[in-house]
């Protein structure tokens, strides 16, 4: 591959100097930040500081929304995602998302995984088969959905929901797995779950995480950015932004003398 | 959310106050039993004691509420981890009161000429260990450096006193056993000192994140 250089430093992503805009309102400035492979990167801020934004951004999702304009370069694996040859459909394989509410199909959950391996084109039902154990073995879901893979998607529980989000994603073989507060809708135990297979995953894919829930930032990443009002404020290891922040904006929100 | 965990704050640091107030005082009774000779007071100082204990525990409980259900982070979470070690020094602080006035109750009887130098090395310890509560209460970290510097004018102190302490025991033959109780007790009251100091060291990582060694 061309970014030989980017896989040996482990750097996924490289953002640099990114601007965006919604028609005139600017929601993310110059923002610059390294993505590491294999690790899990949170982003942190108040409500409108640019956060979903940023994430949605990495899978160029944003451009669903009419007025969206974007400047600076996004460098995934050494490519810049704006470039003209990059085809969109392919980054989004690459790098899937997880959203907030769980969102799965009408279908049984043995469709629901499947889905994507068939739009590309997979119809052996054993190399199906075998992607969906897979899958829902990483979601860390398989024992609980084994003996009812054909059973409705919508009879799961909420976290079960979730993970099955995160199943159909793993099922087209990602390298990045965007999350857009996966747990805000979750009650405390799905949401450990949630945590727990983050931690897993992490081994082999690349996770950045947007959290209102600065304890979940705590418990789960290794590096932590905070943004505020479209800027990226600090950017460091998640023990040094928890413990002894170097900004001041930063240490005021978390320890909640703002936001 | 901040308000909660602000009161609880200073909740704790009130507690802090009253142990840094008892601490001292037990200090100050142990060494007013020594020049007095008094058993009873040395004996009040050992009965007192077990309050400081009880504070020190009352101290850490609130602390590990705090953090189960405030989850303090960053400047916060520095201050609470600082306060339990500061606790941890004021209770050490507190045994040492309670060693000087075993070697009262010890020496009973015996005539015990006190020695030069004594008084002074009590007054400067006693000022580093009121400083150093206080400048943590104030959070003032220069204040911190200050009194930490101090330290060494003890440890000569100490060295001085000791000094003259075994020459008094090999050229005046006097009784070994003040001398003895005399050097364990300028050796307790230079340890109170060395807490004092990590109390500084607490500070300066709550204020910095940083740790310093004097």
């Amino acid at each position: 591959m061309t970014n030989a250089v980017n896989e040996n430093e482990k750097l996924v992503y490289e953002v640099k100097g990114l601007n965006l805009w919604y028609g005139n309102d600017q929601a993310l400035k110059d923002v610059h930040l390294d993505i590491k492979k294999n690790e899990v990167t949170a982003i942190i801020g108040p409500s409108g500081c640019g956060k979903s934004t940023f994430i949605k951004t990495l899978n160029r999702m944003i451009e669903n929304i009419p007025v969206v304009r974007t400047s600076g370069e996004i460098l995934y694996h050494g490519e810049n995602i704006f470039d003209k040859s990059i085809r969109v459909e392919e980054l989004r394989t690459r790098v899937g998302m997880v959203f907030q509410k769980p969102n799965p199909f009408p279908k049984s959950i043995f469709e629901n995984v499947v889905y994507g391996p068939k739009i590309h084109g997979i119809r052996d039902k054993k190399l199906l088969m075998e992607i969906a154990e897979t899958s829902l073995r990483s979601a860390a879901l398989w024992d609980e959905v084994k003996d009812r893979l054909n059973d409705n998607a919508y009879g799961l529980s909420g976290g079960q929901q979730q993970r099955l989000c995160i199943a159909r994603c793993l099922a087209v073989q990602p390298d990045v797995i965007l999350m857009d507060e996966p747990t805000s809708a979750l009650d405390p135990i799905a949401t450990y779950k949630i945590e727990e297979l983050v931690d897993q995953l992490k081994a082999e894919y690349t996770i950045s995480i947007v959290t209102h829930s600065m304890q979940q930032a705590a418990r789960i990443s290794d590096r932590t950015a905070f943004f505020l009002m479209g800027e990226l404020i600090e950017f460091d290891t998640t023990e040094t932004i928890f413990s002894n922040p170097r900004d001041q904006r930063t240490e005021d929100y978390i320890t909640g003398r703002f936001g | 959310m901040r308000e909660i965990l602000d009161d609880r704050v200073r909740e704790i640091d009130g507690r802090i106050i009253r142990m840094g107030e008892m601490v001292l005082e037990s200090i100050d009774q142990a060494m007013q039993a020594f020049r007095e000779q008094d058993a009873v007071l040395a004996g009040k100082v050992l009965e007192n004691d077990r309050l400081i204990n009880e504070l020190d525990k009352e101290i850490e409980h609130l602390c590990v509420t705090l953090a189960a259900t405030q989850s303090p982070l960053a400047s916060d979470l520095r201050h609470m981890v600082s306060v339990l070690q500061i606790v941890t020094d004021l209770e050490r602080v507190g045994d040492y009161s309670c060693n000087i006035a075993e070697i009262v109750r010890d020496l009973g009887s015996y005539r015990v000429k006190e020695p030069a130098g004594l008084r002074e090395m009590e007054k400067k310890v006693r000022y580093m260990l009121d400083s150093s509560i206080k400048a943590f209460l104030l959070e003032n970290e220069q204040f911190a450096y200050e009194i930490a510097a101090k330290d060494d004018v003890i440890d000569e102190l100490r060295y001085r006193i000791h000094r003259d302490l075994l020459r008094d025991l090999k050229e005046r033959e006097e009784d070994e056993g003040p001398i003895v109780g005399l050097i364990l007790i300028i050796r307790h009251l230079e340890r109170i000192a060395d807490h004092a100091t990590n109390i500084c060291e607490r500070l300066i990582f709550m204020k910095t994140g940083n740790t310093v060694k004097f």
